[in-house]
């Protein structure tokens, strides 16, 4: 079965020009943190290649939350931390930061519960106007 | 010592209630739901979205930045192009940027535009610099 990864929006915050998994890696790349961001874009590629076998995916204990966590030690790349939630084989990627130590931040966790319980109760985290230029080109062509 | 991008959240309280639920869900319930309109990135452009949105974002920061440096509200900057207040918002807030936009802007608070692009590989730069209206000799 495919693999499917979506940037879902805050539930509060559809208007948003873009999801806040990609805004952090925006506000990341704006602080100079160029390795971290490319760090999680290459483990956002490697979870799209291999599913739940992606060597980065981690569960966190104690909740229905995943994790990407980098493998490199130190630096950008080693703080390299992204937040999702699995439906089947879909991975809903809600949040980024950099962070050393083991512990993630209480705000990521929060936000990432906070679009899990709204994808359940069926509440909107795709607004109509979402879509990704770049891929949208890409389809077109 | 860490990094998280800070923004303003609403429902603060909901958010805690949220992760508290998130301890009592299992996967197996989460696989039961339907996942109909889920789209499907591609995460092979993830880098270049993002490098669009950085992009965006210093236009629009250095275009605020611009209008203040010029002493001028939205307000009096929009009435100045012969646009409304929210226009000028949307463009400081990176939304909706077109280039004859920004070059209107550019022109009408006084500035030129210079473009570089920097080589990754040894650091060398070209570049152009793009006056906003003729120079009016004396």
């Amino acid at each position: 079965m495919p693999v499917r990864i979506a940037y879902p929006y805050d539930p509060d915050e559809l208007e948003a020009h873009n999801p806040p998994f990609v805004q952090d890696l925006i506000d990341l790349k704006l602080h100079g943190y160029h390795e971290t961001v490319s760090e999680i874009c290459k483990m956002v590629a490697d979870l799209k290649q291999n599913g739940k076998d992606c060597r980065f995916l981690k569960q966190l204990k104690n909740y229905a939350i995943l994790e990407l966590k980098s493998h490199s030690r130190g630096r950008q790349k080693g703080g390299a931390r992204a937040y999702l939630f699995r439906i089947r084989e879909n991975f809903l990627v809600c949040r980024a930061e950099w962070k050393p130590d083991n512990e993630p931040s209480l705000e990521c966790l929060e936000d990432t519960a906070y679009i899990l319980k709204a994808f359940k109760e069926q509440r909107m985290v795709f607004p109509a106007h979402h879509k990704n230029p770049i891929t949208f080109k890409e389809e077109l062509s | 010592m860490s990094y998280l991008p800070q923004r303003p959240r609403k429902n603060s309280e909901a958010r805690a209630a949220a992760l508290a639920w998130a301890e009592t869900i299992t996967q197996t319930e989460l696989d039961q739901l339907s996942d109909i309109g889920i789209p499907n990135e591609n995460p092979n452009t993830l880098e270049a979205q993002v490098n669009t949105g950085v992009f965006e974002q210093s236009i629009g920061a250095l275009l605020t930045e611009a209008r203040k440096s010029r002493g001028l509200g939205k307000r009096e900057l929009a009435r100045q192009l012969g646009t409304n207040h929210a226009r000028v918002t949307q463009l400081e807030n990176a939304q909706n940027l077109e280039l004859q936009s920004i070059l209107g802007v550019l022109d009408k608070l006084e500035f030129d535009l210079s473009i570089q692009f920097v080589s990754r590989r040894d650091g060398k730069a070209i570049g152009a610099m793009i006056p906003m209206r003729k120079t009016v000799q004396q």
